[in-house]
């Protein structure tokens, strides 16, 4: 655990001078209230760094489940190296390091005026600052065939949990010389890389247990991320065995038949063995039912602090707002709820807390000794409302591949103690 | 961030006090340029592993690995695109804030 003290002696030497910072909500005759709800890697990180900035806040963090199931290293259970439970990111060092209080709820409702949240419990929270980060949803009215209960016969495992299990289960029992067929969405989705990570940890599981197999990647795109990256390392690693398709030569999904496991394209029938249906999302359905998001689905923000554009005092970090250029990914996440646990804190003191400065970097694994990375950093555009992109970069073509296996390991302890302890 | 101006000659001092500078954009707050640190060097800059400890860490020597990732003089698989997103400013103020704030000696 980082030392409060001294994380906080440490902005104080930067010139930041919280350590005096007391936020005092006159309205309440009290310490300010934040109310955190979500504990992924936006949220909880959120939460954490809203104590560590000001420890007189009054911090509630409030999650459905009593733990959250880590996305990133998801598709390594697909690939037999990691157990689904060794994922799981519970919230006893945010309760008891950092004094937060959790709990565990499901939100019915958010009063933007009376700033109230309502739970299931009944229990109604006020706040000062509201930050949500709930996640994504899908949109299962987009592809015909394939709705909720579909989801159970072909999974989109692009939640962790029940729908991972699920995936592996059907990988393990599918015969050699099958084909695995995974749809990959249109952007923006969550976790741009991952349909790709994806196809080669399976590919990986396949090489060794199902040599004759084949995994095939139907796209709703016709370029994606990491792509030479990706497309180098199967022929290195996989030749043969993974084949992508672009929409170009497809067109679009027109319907999915879980039962027989057929895609129909607009030009073509694809008969699967394993079928993987990453279906179109969208932000949380919390954030449509607080009036969070726009007509894309997602939820507009102001990129300086994250406040909603469209009610006052709410902010939305992670994959459900929009902050093009960046991705929806846990790293953006965890860096957007930085910048906004800093401006809330800043301005309950009623000072500036100055322009943004936010990272990406995204490794994915296409074996255990075998990642790539993509990264980005971005600030403010010169309009001044978005985000602009001044450096973004993959990992060299000719780098060590091994190295960034080392780094991608080490990313996954750290960001997890970045954001949960 | 105005460059010191050392020149002696006496008509560009007047030159550069006359002519109207475009106004610098604002940068910005170190500590918020070290909150993009973390999420690889560990909150604080204190991460586990191989990753490289910040906390600490002799500004000159901070500040030297910052500009020679960022001019590509140094190779990583890494640093060289992160440093590239940053203007020389942001680098010192890191070097600074991570050897005098992120951790006792």
């Amino acid at each position: 655990m980082m030392d409060r003290r001294r994380f906080l002696a440490g902005l104080a030497a930067a010139g930041a001078g919280t350590l005096a910072g007391c936020s005092f909500n006159p309205l309440n005759w009290g310490n300010a209230k934040v109310v955190v709800i979500g504990g992924g890697y936006g949220g909880a990180t959120a939460a954490k760094y809203l104590k560590l900035l000001d420890p007189s806040l009054d911090v509630t963090l409030v999650d459905k489940r009593n733990s959250h199931l880590s996305c990133p290293g998801s598709n390594e259970v697909l690939a037999g190296w990691r157990e689904l439970e060794s994922l799981h990111r519970d919230f006893r060092r945010l309760r008891k390091a950092y004094d937060i209080r959790v709990i565990q709820a499901e939100v019915e409702a958010i009063d933007g005026v009376k700033r109230r949240v309502r739970l299931n419990t009944k229990d109604k929270l006020e706040y000062d600052r509201l930050v949500i980060s709930p996640g994504i949803d899908f949109r299962w009215k987009a592809i015909d065939g394939y709705g909720r209960a579909a989801s159970l016969k072909a999974p989109h495992a692009w939640i962790a949990g029940e729908q991972t299990k699920l995936l592996h289960k059907q990988l393990k029992a599918m015969d050699d010389g099958g084909v695995v067929l995974i749809t990959a969405p249109a952007n923006p989705y969550r976790c741009p890389p991952g349909p790709y990570e994806r196809a080669s940890l399976i590919a990986a599981y396949l090489k060794r247990y199902k040599p004759r197999s084949k995994v095939i990647i139907l796209d709703a795109k016709t370029q994606f991320s990491k792509q030479k990256l990706f497309l180098k390392g199967w022929q290195e690693l996989y030749p043969g065995m993974v084949e992508w398709v672009s929409s170009e030569k497809e067109g679009q999904i027109d319907h999915v038949d879980v039962i027989r496991k057929i895609v129909q394209t607009e030009f073509n029938e694809h008969r699967a063995n394993v079928l993987n249906i990453i279906p179109p999302q969208r932000a949380a359905s919390i954030a449509s039912k607080a009036g969070l998001t726009d007509a894309s689905g997602w939820c507009p923000v102001d990129p300086a602090n994250f406040a909603s554009t469209r009610v006052p005092h709410i902010h939305v970090i992670g994959d459900a707002c929009i902050a093009t250029p960046m991705p929806k990914s846990a790293f953006a996440a965890n860096s957007q709820a930085k910048v906004c646990a800093r401006a809330i804190v800043e301005d309950l003191q009623e000072r500036d807390p100055g322009p943004p400065s936010l990272v990406n970097h995204c490794y994915s694994f296409l074996a255990p000794d075998y990642a790539i990375s993509i990264s980005g950093i971005y600030e403010l555009g010169r309009k001044g409302h978005e985000l602009m992109a001044t450096a973004t970069g993959e990992t060299p073509l000719d780098a060590d591949r091994r190295q960034e296996a080392r780094f991608a390991r080490d990313w996954q302890t750290n960001i997890r103690a970045d954001t949960f302890e | 961030m105005i460059p010191p101006i050392r020149s002696i000659v006496p008509g560009v001092l007047i030159a550069a006090a006359i002519v109207p500078l475009p106004a610098a954009a604002a940068r910005p707050a170190p500590a918020t340029l070290a909150l993009g640190c973390s999420g690889c060097h560990g909150t604080g800059g204190k991460p586990q592993g191989i990753t490289p400890v910040l906390a600490g860490k002799p500004e000159g020597e901070l500040l030297r690995s910052l500009r020679d990732f960022k001019s590509g003089r140094r190779k990583s698989s890494i640093m060289n695109r992160i440093a590239a997103g940053y203007q020389d400013s942001d680098l010192v103020e890191l070097a600074h804030h991570f050897a005098t704030g992120g951790s006792e000696p």
